[in-house]
C-alpha cells in the first residue's frame, strides 16, 4: 500500500502544472463551498434564533388557533392562561412561559386615525427583557416603567408616523368579538431590534393588549423556553406527555409549519449548492486526470505487463487524486476561511424593504457562521469531488490493455 | 249539479283574487311600505353568539330615510357612548374612550357591525328593494300559521349588499318572514328571520330578527327590539356630525 502511496505522490509531483491546475479546481470548488456554506449557516442560524426564538421553543395554543393562524384569529384564544402556566411549572419546573396576544390595528400619532397598520404584541415585561433583550436595543426613550398606557414601538413604524417619546399612540383594534376597540397609550420608547418587521410593531403590557382584545384573562399563545432550541422537541414531549394539555396543541418550533418549511428549504439549497459546485469542479479534475491518463497509456500499457492489476491501476489514479484533493482542499478551505470570517464579523446588510416582505421576520444584517462542523463539510466535499473527478479516467486506465498501450507507443 | 259547481269555483276565484293577483313588484312595495319610513326610534338589544362566546349589546338608534340613521351603545359597558352616524354611504364612528371620531367606508360598511352577523349596511340603511331589486314569485309556501309569497329578488344596481335575496313574504301582514342571501357567486352568505310582528300605526314590523351566518356554523345575531317609534318626531341634531363628540 506505501509504494502505492510513494508512487501516487511521484506521479503529482512529476507534472507539476498540471497537478497545480487539478488542485486549484479543487482549491476553488472547496473555497466556494465553505463561503457557500457558511453564509447559509448563518441564515439559519439568524432564522431559527429571531423568528424560532421569537416565537417560543414551544408554545402551547388552542387547536383552532394553529389552524387558522394566519389570519390572527383572536377569538381562537386560551381564555384563562393561569391554570395553564402553574401546569407548565410543575411538568416542567426550569422552563419559562410567557402569555403573548398579537393583534392587527391601524395606529396613529395626533389628531386624526390614521390607516397605518401595525402588529400589536402584548407580553409580560419578562419577555421583552430576557427573550427580546430590550433593554439594550431601546434607541430612543426608556423601557416600561411599569405605567399600564406605555408602549414601546419599533424604529421603522416611529419614522412612518413620525412619533416622538411621550407622543399619545391612537390604537384602533378589535375586539375577539370583532368589535372596534380603540386605546390611546402613549409612546415610552423607540427599539430598534435590527429587524424590519419587528421594527414595525407595537409593544405592549399584556393586560392592556387583552383589554384592547377584550381576552380579560387569556392569551393567544404560550411561548415556553427550556434549555434552547436544540431541546426543545424533548421539551414538547415532556409537555405532552404530562396529559394536562390535552385539550391544547403543544408545539416544539421545529413543529410548526413555517419552520419546519423553512429548515427544508435550506436544507435543499444547502442541498443544491454543494451538489452543483461539487460536480462542476469534479468536472475539472476529470479534465485534468483524462489528460494525465491519455500522457500515461503507454506507462500505464507496461505496468500492466509487468503484472499491475486493474484494480492497483484504479487505486494509483484515485490516491493520486486524493493527494492533490487534500492538498487543494485544505488550500480552498483557508482561501473560503477568509471571506467566511469576514462575513461573521461583519455580516451583509440588505434592504429594510426586502427584510419587510419576508413572512418571517428576520434580520436586516445577515453574518455567516463558519463552524468546525461547516469547515468539515467543505474539506470532505473537496476530496470528494478529486475523487469522483478521478474516477472515470482511473477506470478508463484500468481498461487498457498492455500490449494495444505499448504498441500505440511505437 | 254544474250550476253549483261553477258557484263554487267563481266564489274560490273571486275569494283568492286578491292574493294571487299580487305581482312581484306589488308585493315588495307592500313590503317597502312596512319596512321603510320617515323616521324611526328604536331601542332593542343586540346578542351576538359565537361558537366560543355570547355577547349582548343595548343601543337606541334613530332613522331618517332610506340612508340616514344614528346609533348609541348603552352596554356593555366597555362600548358605552360608542356613537355610530351614517349619511348617504358616510358612516363615522365615534369612539369616547380616545374621544376620536374614525370614518368607515367602503367595503368596511359591509363587514360585521360589532361583530355581528348583521353589516353596517343592515343595520343602517333601510333602502326600498323595489328600486333595487327585480324579483319574480316562484310559489307560495306554509309559513307559521299563514301562508308566504316566495320571491326571488336579483338586485338591478350594483351597490347592494347582496346581489340575490330569496324571500318568504307572510300573505297576512306583508313582513319579510325568512330571507335567503347570496352572494354574486350564488354562495348563501346569512338567513334573516323577522319574527313577533307587530302593528306600529299602519305597519307591520318584527320585534324580533335572527340573523345566521350560513358561512361560519355557530355563529347567529339576535336583535330584539324593546321600543319602536315609527313617524314620530326625531331630534334632527343626532343626525349631525356634532353629535358623535357631543
Amino acid at each position: 500500500m506505501g509504494w502505492l502511496f510513494g508512487l501516487a505522490v511521484r506521479n503529482v509531483t512529476r507534472n507539476t502544472r498540471r497537478s497545480m491546475l487539478t488542485a486549484l479546481t479543487v482549491l476553488l470548488g472547496t473555497a466556494l463551498l465553505t463561503l457557500g456554506l457558511s453564509w447559509l449557516n448563518g441564515v439559519m442560524g439568524m432564522m431559527l434564533g429571531e423568528a424560532a426564538g421569537a416565537a417560543g421553543e414551544v408554545r402551547v395554543v388552542e387547536i383552532e388557533y394553529a389552524e387558522r393562524e394566519s389570519t390572527l384569529p383572536l377569538d381562537a384564544n386560551i381564555y384563562d392562561v393561569a391554570p395553564i402556566l402553574e401546569s407548565i411549572e410543575s411538568v416542567a419546573p426550569s422552563t419559562s412561559a410567557f402569555p403573548i396576544i398579537r393583534s392587527g390595528a391601524t395606529v396613529s400619532v395626533g389628531e386624526e386615525l390614521g390607516d397605518t397598520f401595525a402588529l400589536i404584541v402584548g407580553a409580560p415585561d419578562a419577555y421583552y427583557n430576557e427573550i427580546l433583550g430590550f433593554e439594550e436595543k431601546v434607541r430612543l426613550g426608556a423601557m416600561f416603567s411599569g405605567e399600564p398606557d406605555e408602549v414601546l414601538i419599533g424604529r421603522l413604524l416611529a419614522q412612518d408616523l413620525e412619533a416622538a417619546i411621550g407622543d399619545d399612540l391612537v390604537i384602533l383594534g378589535q375586539t375577539q368579538d370583532g368589535s372596534p376597540s380603540p386605546l390611546m397609550m402613549r409612546v415610552q420608547g423607540v427599539v430598534d431590534t435590527g429587524n424590519a418587521v419587528a421594527d414595525r410593531q407595537v409593544f405592549m403590557s399584556l393586560e392592556r393588549s387583552q383589554w384592547l382584545t377584550d381576552i380579560p384573562d387569556g392569551a393567544l399563545e404560550i411561548l415556553v423556553y427550556g434549555e434552547g432550541l436544540d431541546e426543545a422537541a424533548n421539551l414538547a414531549d415532556t409537555l405532552r406527555a404530562s396529559g394536562e394539555f390535552d385539550e391544547l396543541l403543544v408545539q416544539a418550533w421545529s413543529e410548526r409549519e413555517l419552520y419546519a418549511s423553512m429548515i427544508n428549504i435550506v436544507s435543499t439549497v444547502f442541498g443544491i449548492m454543494a451538489v452543483i459546485i461539487v460536480l462542476i469542479s469534479a468536472l475539472g479534475v476529470l479534465n485534468t486526470m483524462v489528460m494525465s491518463v491519455l500522457e500515461r497509456t503507454a506507462e500505464i500499457g507496461v505496468l500492466r505487463a509487468m503484472g499491475m492489476r486493474r484494480l492497483s491501476v484504479v487505486s494509483l489514479f484515485v490516491t493520486e487524486a486524493a493527494v492533490i484533493g487534500v492538498v487543494g482542499s485544505i488550500a480552498g478551505l483557508m482561501l473560503g476561511s477568509i471571506p467566511s470570517f469576514w462575513l461573521e464579523n461583519n455580516g451583509v446588510t440588505f434592504g429594510e424593504d426586502v427584510a419587510a416582505r419576508m413572512t418571517i421576520p428576520i434580520s436586516t444584517t445577515i453574518h455567516a457562521d463558519l463552524t468546525i462542523g461547516i469547515a468539515g463539510l467543505a474539506l470532505m466535499l473537496g476530496i470528494l469531488m478529486a475523487l469522483i473527478g478521478a474516477l472515470v479516467p482511473s477506470i478508463k486506465a484500468a481498461a487498457i490493455q498492455p500490449v494495444s498501450a505499448m504498441r500505440r507507443r511505437r | 249539479m254544474r250550476l253549483f259547481l261553477t258557484l263554487i269555483i267563481s266564489l274560490f276565484s273571486l275569494t283568492s283574487a286578491p292574493v294571487q293577483a299580487q305581482t312581484a313588484s306589488e308585493i315588495l312595495s307592500m313590503v317597502d311600505s312596512n319596512l321603510t319610513f320617515e323616521t324611526r326610534y328604536s331601542r332593542a338589544t343586540m346578542t351576538v353568539v359565537k361558537p366560543r362566546r355570547t355577547k349582548v349589546y343595548e343601543f337606541e338608534s334613530w332613522g331618517r330615510g332610506v340612508d340616514t340613521a344614528a346609533t348609541e351603545f348603552l352596554a356593555p359597558r366597555r362600548d358605552v357612548g360608542t356613537k355610530m352616524l351614517k349619511i348617504g354611504g358616510e358612516l363615522w364612528m365615534y369612539m369616547p374612550s380616545i374621544e376620536r371620531v374614525q370614518k368607515i367606508s367602503g367595503h368596511m360598511l359591509r363587514q360585521g357591525l360589532m361583530g355581528s352577523d348583521l353589516s353596517y349596511e343592515d343595520m343602517l340603511e333601510f333602502s326600498s328593494w323595489q328600486e333595487a331589486y327585480t324579483a319574480e314569485v316562484t310559489g307560495t309556501e306554509a309559513c307559521g300559521t299563514g301562508t308566504c309569497w316566495v320571491l326571488d329578488m336579483q338586485a338591478r344596481v350594483d351597490d347592494v349588499s347582496y346581489p340575490r335575496r330569496k324571500i318568504w313574504v307572510d300573505q297576512a301582514n306583508h313582513i319579510p318572514v325568512r330571507q335567503e342571501l347570496y352572494a354574486l357567486s350564488g354562495m348563501l352568505l346569512k338567513v334573516w328571520l323577522m319574527e313577533e310582528v307587530g302593528l306600529f300605526g299602519d305597519r307591520y314590523y318584527p320585534r324580533r330578527m335572527i340573523v345566521e351566518d350560513a358561512v361560519q356554523e355557530g355563529t347567529s345575531t339576535t336583535l330584539e327590539f324593546s321600543d319602536l317609534q315609527f313617524g314620530e318626531e326625531v331630534d334632527q341634531r343626532v343626525f349631525e356630525r356634532r353629535w358623535l363628540e357631543r
